[in-house]
């Protein structure tokens, strides 16, 4: 009798739940329907046509000026330090290094415990740089003339899986990492106390980006999920949530406007997704292409993209009108990342054929 | 099955966000990015070419010796 009561009891909670499933089944189905009746309604016109009256870029000029040779193993990251001068790279030889890019000179040399150091960034401050990679870890290392940077280094944040990307709030105070575990997390590097950590992720987190906008308090990150998501960095909440590509996202990074980010991914797409219509506003294609971006980043004002690709080359686009309006040719394997001088002067990118080439 | 319906749950939530995000029209969005384009267009030197004098990456000159 007891059995029978509990076996009962059991199959009402199965039933239960049952219906639970159902019901929260239904109610996602409502809602996604009213979504996509709501942004259809507000595309009404599409920034490839508006752009059709603006004048065609002219004048565009960028060249070669700058090879930094030195890594013994496929360039993974890079970062700018915010004097404009110096910058970080890292490495699958497992090292990092910091070079004087106007000179090409190598100022420091740091070796890692493991190789496939896929993350690496400058402090904001130009006194220490992070970096971390399969060994599911960001280290600190502070930046000094006088000692070795490696004894004094300094774990601060730990996933469960690799550190795919990582970078500084606009302090030396704050770094935020993303990971192969899927989740992303914000940590205090004086204490190494984790402040906040971001779920949400289906897949592993490829790349984040924190917003340039006064505020600061929220980034975007994208994965291998195809998704784009932008977070509150204050409450953990994912606040808004952007699909359409096909494929892993590997790079993200905010419009300097900071109402509007781009994406590169392997489907090979780049995007332009805007915060505030909350929906994909551009995309950046040609059937030529068929290899996967890695890194994208944008000119100070915004209208020109740069596009890391698999084809080893460097894609230079008309961010409205989605015109391709150049293309760097130099790199001789995959080029892994790229990035903007702070005050825009130059590019640098980074390739698995070893070096970081500057174009200006 | 508790796991499904948490992540279901999870969804939902998410959802029920999304929907009470308020939205601008595309239209709108986009002359607000026309606009920080064109004002800051003069100042990117990427965009615009940099005179060779003014460009911190000009190519370097080959000491000579005499």
């Amino acid at each position: 009798m007891l059995t029978f009561a509990s076996n009962m009891a059991s199959d009402l909670k199965v039933d239960c739940q049952q219906e639970s499933i159902e019901a929260l089944t239904r109610e996602a189905e409502t809602l996604k329907a009213k979504l996509e009746e709501e942004k259809a309604k507000l595309g009404d016109v599409e920034l490839q046509v508006v752009a059709q009256r603006l004048n065609n870029i002219q004048g565009f000029t960028m060249k070669p000026r700058r090879v930094l040779k030195g890594h013994q193993g496929k360039v993974l990251c890079m970062d700018w330090s915010q004097d404009k001068r110096h910058i970080v790279s890292s490495s699958q030889d497992g090292r990092m290094l910091v070079w004087d890019a106007f000179t090409t000179n190598k100022e420091h040399a740091m070796t890692m415990p493991t190789t496939w150091v896929m993350a690496c960034a400058y402090g904001p401050s130009g006194t220490l740089v992070a970096c971390g990679g399969l060994d599911n870890k960001c280290t600190i290392y502070p930046l000094t003339l006088e000692d070795d940077p490696t004894a004094k280094k300094r774990a601060i944040a730990t996933h469960t899986s690799y550190l795919s990307c990582c970078t500084f709030t606009n302090s030396d105070h704050q770094i935020l990492t993303g990971s192969g575990d899927s989740t992303c997390a914000l940590w205090d590097v004086e204490s190494g106390q984790m402040i906040q950590s971001f779920h949400g992720h289906m897949g592993d987190v490829m790349s984040v980006d924190i917003s340039p906008s006064e505020s600061g308090t929220t980034f975007v990150s994208g994965g291998c999920d195809k998704l784009a998501n932008v977070w509150d960095m204050r409450t953990g909440d994912c606040v808004q949530q952007f699909e359409g590509h096909e494929s892993d996202i590997n790079s993200v990074r905010f419009h300097p406007s900071g109402d509007a980010f781009a994406t590169g991914s392997d489907d090979a797409t780049c995007r332009l997704f805007d915060l505030r219509a909350d929906r994909e506003v551009n995309v950046y294609r040609k059937e030529s292409i068929i290899f996967g971006w890695n890194s994208v980043d944008f000119s100070v004002s915004g209208r020109l993209l740069f596009g890391g690709s698999n084809d080893y080359t460097v894609n230079v686009w008309d961010s409205l009108k989605a015109l391709r309006l150049s293309v760097l040719y130099g790199h001789e394997n995959r080029v892994s990342c790229l990035g903007v001088s702070p005050d825009g002067t130059a590019l640098c990118t980074g390739s698995w054929d070893f070096t970081l080439r500057i174009w200006a | 099955m508790s796991s499904q319906v948490q992540a279901l749950q999870k969804q939902v939530e998410q959802l029920r966000h999304e929907a009470s995000i308020r939205r601008i029209p595309v239209s709108q969005a986009i002359q607000e990015l026309l606009t920080y384009t064109n004002q800051n267009a003069p100042s990117d030197v990427l965009l615009n070419g940099i005179s060779q004098s003014e460009n911190p990456f000009r190519d370097q000159k080959n000491c000579t010796i005499l």
